[in-house]
């Protein structure tokens, strides 16, 4: 009896170890930031044109329980032949070392509004310890805004180019 | 095919697209947004015409602004497109008109 009694409370013990949680550690933060200089196409309607220039300045944040996923804003900067600004948002997800893919919303906000979803692959070659060759292909599609003409939405295929740095 | 070799393949891809771009494609003259065209203009079908909403509310009739339209207009690749307005406000300055003219004129030229 005596021996069945303390069976059951090993027992106990050991599923209350497993269930309870170990000594909780801090999450850590790992952020990065990039920049990108990115051309290609774009068009709307029959239009189909090279695009207008673009400059991408980023940061990104991650935590490292799961640091393959990240959320990254980014600023946008059109510099020619006209120029705007906006900003960006997106989810990535690290595939590889070497690959990631995200996909989010990008605005300008001046001169006007354009608003719409974005997605992008970006290839990650290494020429630092912690900083990468960035390039990968963009697409874009603007379908809000004022800055539309009517029935028309623009879409947008770049490559970018730049650099990644794990801060 | 490994990770590495579809992300060259990837690359090679983006930068076959980028280079086409860059040879075969017009550089960006037509106008894709709104913001393209100078002010009193709008886009349509990759043209800035006047704005039918601005010249209705006498934005392209006085001579100043209407000017400095045409010039901001010309000054970018739209400027043969907007020779119906830019002739418009030739006109109406010849005339000696002022605004009137230039604004039935502008009217006139508009799509709509």
């Amino acid at each position: 009896m005596m021996r069945s009694k303390s069976w059951c409370s090993a027992l106990v013990l050991g599923a209350l170890a497993l269930v309870l949680p170990s000594t909780a550690s801090a999450q850590e933060y790992l952020p990065a930031a990039s920049a990108h200089v990115a051309t290609g196409l774009e068009g709307g309607g029959r239009i189909l044109q090279r695009s207008r220039t673009r400059l991408r300045i980023a940061g990104e944040l991650r935590i490292d329980e799961a640091p393959e996923n990240a959320i990254v804003a980014a600023g946008i900067f059109d510099i020619e032949p006209h120029s705007a600004f906006g900003g960006e948002l997106r989810y990535v997800r690290t595939l590889s070392p070497l690959v990631a893919v995200g996909a989010g919303g990008i605005g300008y906000f001046v001169p006007a509004l354009l608003f719409g979803p974005c997605a992008g692959v970006e290839v990650r070659i290494p020429i630092l310890k912690k900083t990468y060759l960035a390039v990968g292909p963009e697409v874009a599609v603007f379908a809000l805004g004022n800055d539309l003409p009517d029935r028309m939405v623009i879409w947008q295929a770049l490559f970018q180019v730049g650099f990644r740095v794990d801060l | 095919m490994s990770i590495f070799d579809r992300s060259k393949l990837l690359v090679a891809i983006a930068m076959g697209v980028a280079a086409l771009a860059v040879v075969r494609c017009a550089p960006p003259d037509a106008c894709l947004r709104i913001s393209d065209c100078g002010s009193g203009l709008t886009c349509v079908q990759g043209d800035c015409v006047p704005d039918p909403g601005a010249a209705g509310e006498g934005g392209v009739a006085e001579g100043g602004s209407s000017d400095a339209t045409v010039t901001e207009a010309s000054s970018s690749a739209e400027a043969s497109v907007v020779t119906p307005a830019d002739a418009s406000v030739t006109d109406a300055a010849d005339s000696g008109d002022g605004g009137d003219g230039g604004t039935s004129e502008a009217s006139d030229a508009s799509p709509d």
